[in-house]
């Protein structure tokens, strides 16, 4: 893996984007574990920050990862894009032990990234920010006719649904003849 | 910028699902056959039973109400209305096999020549799409029709009726509320009616309106 520890918040991964402890923090030093996403850029992101994530929050606990351990390694989010990972890394240094409250200001904004989002936190099992992004998703279609929902919400009409199942039949079909030709060729 | 809500995981849909307000739900059933396959689906599975639906019938409109129980108000989810009430200057209908369809103020209408007939369809397009039966029903004396519309489309009885004064039409009232209360005994003047089942209701005549609810026995309070 081609760890970078560069760019966006993550610069330099000493300097980790976490909210700054409160005076009375504990003695004990904060563990620090690192993420990257489809651009390979390194995330630092405390151990606190991380509980919000139930997927990285067992990963954790069932691996057993050390903080030096999970430098060598950080965990790979192939799927998710880099920009969209570090949206997700702000918002739990953002509320790293503690509750989102109902309307949280601190809440990614771009509406174009919605749907990338919502894929990542379903992903990464973040409850508390999945509900706010589906809030985000509900809301769009308020007052809306049928017509305009069908759009927001890239709904295909019924011709295209059914345009889109001959297609399915007419490829699956095809691919059954070709399975059925190679097989008469392996038997001869 | 558009999010294609049917690509999301199954639990992200239900979530979002679940943030809807129920007119919103019943106007997203009319964005395509397989969204409304959908969301019959996802009710069939999940079952609202603290939601309860309503049939008003009155002053010429069919409406479906949906009450949440912990909600002061009912909702509204969709109208069916005579075909002249159409007000085609405002946005141009979307015509389909029997009706036309209008939205206005966040709530879906259907236009008929026979509204009566279109009553019922919306009556079973809501009570279908979230597997539910009706629970009240609101009417004047145009709306009598549905008492026994009801009673044999749902095997539940009615659990809450309503019937209001028709300002258009006095002559008719009288014959209506006997109608209502063909099966009742005259006692001191009210009337007491019994339902099937043996729930009893007194209703007091002096107006020419009244609500009647049926409440629970006391053993289950």
């Amino acid at each position: 893996m081609s760890s970078t520890e560069q760019g966006t918040s993550s610069a330099a991964p000493a300097e980790p984007t976490t909210a700054p402890e409160s005076a009375a923090a504990p003695e004990v030093p904060e563990s620090f574990y690192y993420v990257h996403g489809k651009d390979k850029v390194v995330h630092k992101v405390s151990a606190g920050a991380l509980q919000h994530s139930a997927l990285i929050h067992g990963m954790i606990s069932n691996l057993g990862y050390t903080e030096e351990q999970a430098k060598a390694n950080p965990f790979p989010f192939e799927n998710i894009d880099g920009d969209i990972l570090q949206m997700v890394v702000d918002w739990c240094n953002q509320h790293k032990g503690k509750p989102t409250p109902p309307e949280d200001t601190n809440l990614p904004k771009q509406k174009e990234k919605l749907f990338d989002l919502v894929l990542a936190v379903n992903y990464l099992e973040i409850k508390e920010l999945l509900t706010y992004c589906c809030k985000q998703v509900a809301m769009m279609v308020k007052g809306k006719s049928p017509e305009e929902i069908r759009e927001i919400w890239m709904i295909p009409t019924d011709a295209e649904d059914e345009a889109a199942e001959k297609e399915a039949k007419k490829r699956a079909g095809k691919e059954a003849a070709g399975e059925t030709a190679a097989a008469a060729g392996d038997a001869k | 910028m558009p999010v294609p809500i049917l690509c999301t995981p199954f639990v992200v849909l239900s979530e979002i699902i679940c943030l809807l307000e129920t007119e919103e739900i019943v106007a997203a059933s009319f964005c395509s056959k397989k969204m409304k396959r959908f969301l019959k689906c996802y009710y069939q599975q999940r079952k609202p039973l603290e939601w309860n639906i309503y049939l008003k019938d009155y002053d010429s409109c069919g409406r479906v109400h949906i009450h949440k129980l912990d909600d002061e108000y009912h909702d509204a989810v969709l109208l069916a209305e005579h075909v002249s009430e159409l007000d085609e200057s405002e946005a141009k209908p979307i015509e389909t096999n029997g009706y036309k369809r209008g939205f206005s103020s966040g709530l879906v209408s259907l236009y008929f020549e026979d509204r009566v007939m279109g009553t019922k369809m919306i009556v079973d397009y809501v009570t279908d799409l979230f597997n539910l039966d009706v629970y009240g029903l609101i009417i004047d004396t145009n709306g009598i029709w549905a008492i026994d519309w009801i009673s044999r489309r749902q095997e539940k009885m009615l659990e809450s009726f309503e019937l209001v004064k028709n300002p258009k039409c006095n002559s008719s009232s009288d014959e209506a509320l006997n109608y209502v209360l063909r099966d009742g005994d005259e006692w001191n003047g009210d009337y007491s009616i019994q339902r099937i089942d043996g729930v009893k209701a007194v209703i007091d005549l002096d107006i020419r309106h009244f609500v009647m609810t049926v409440l629970p026995p006391k053993e289950i309070i």
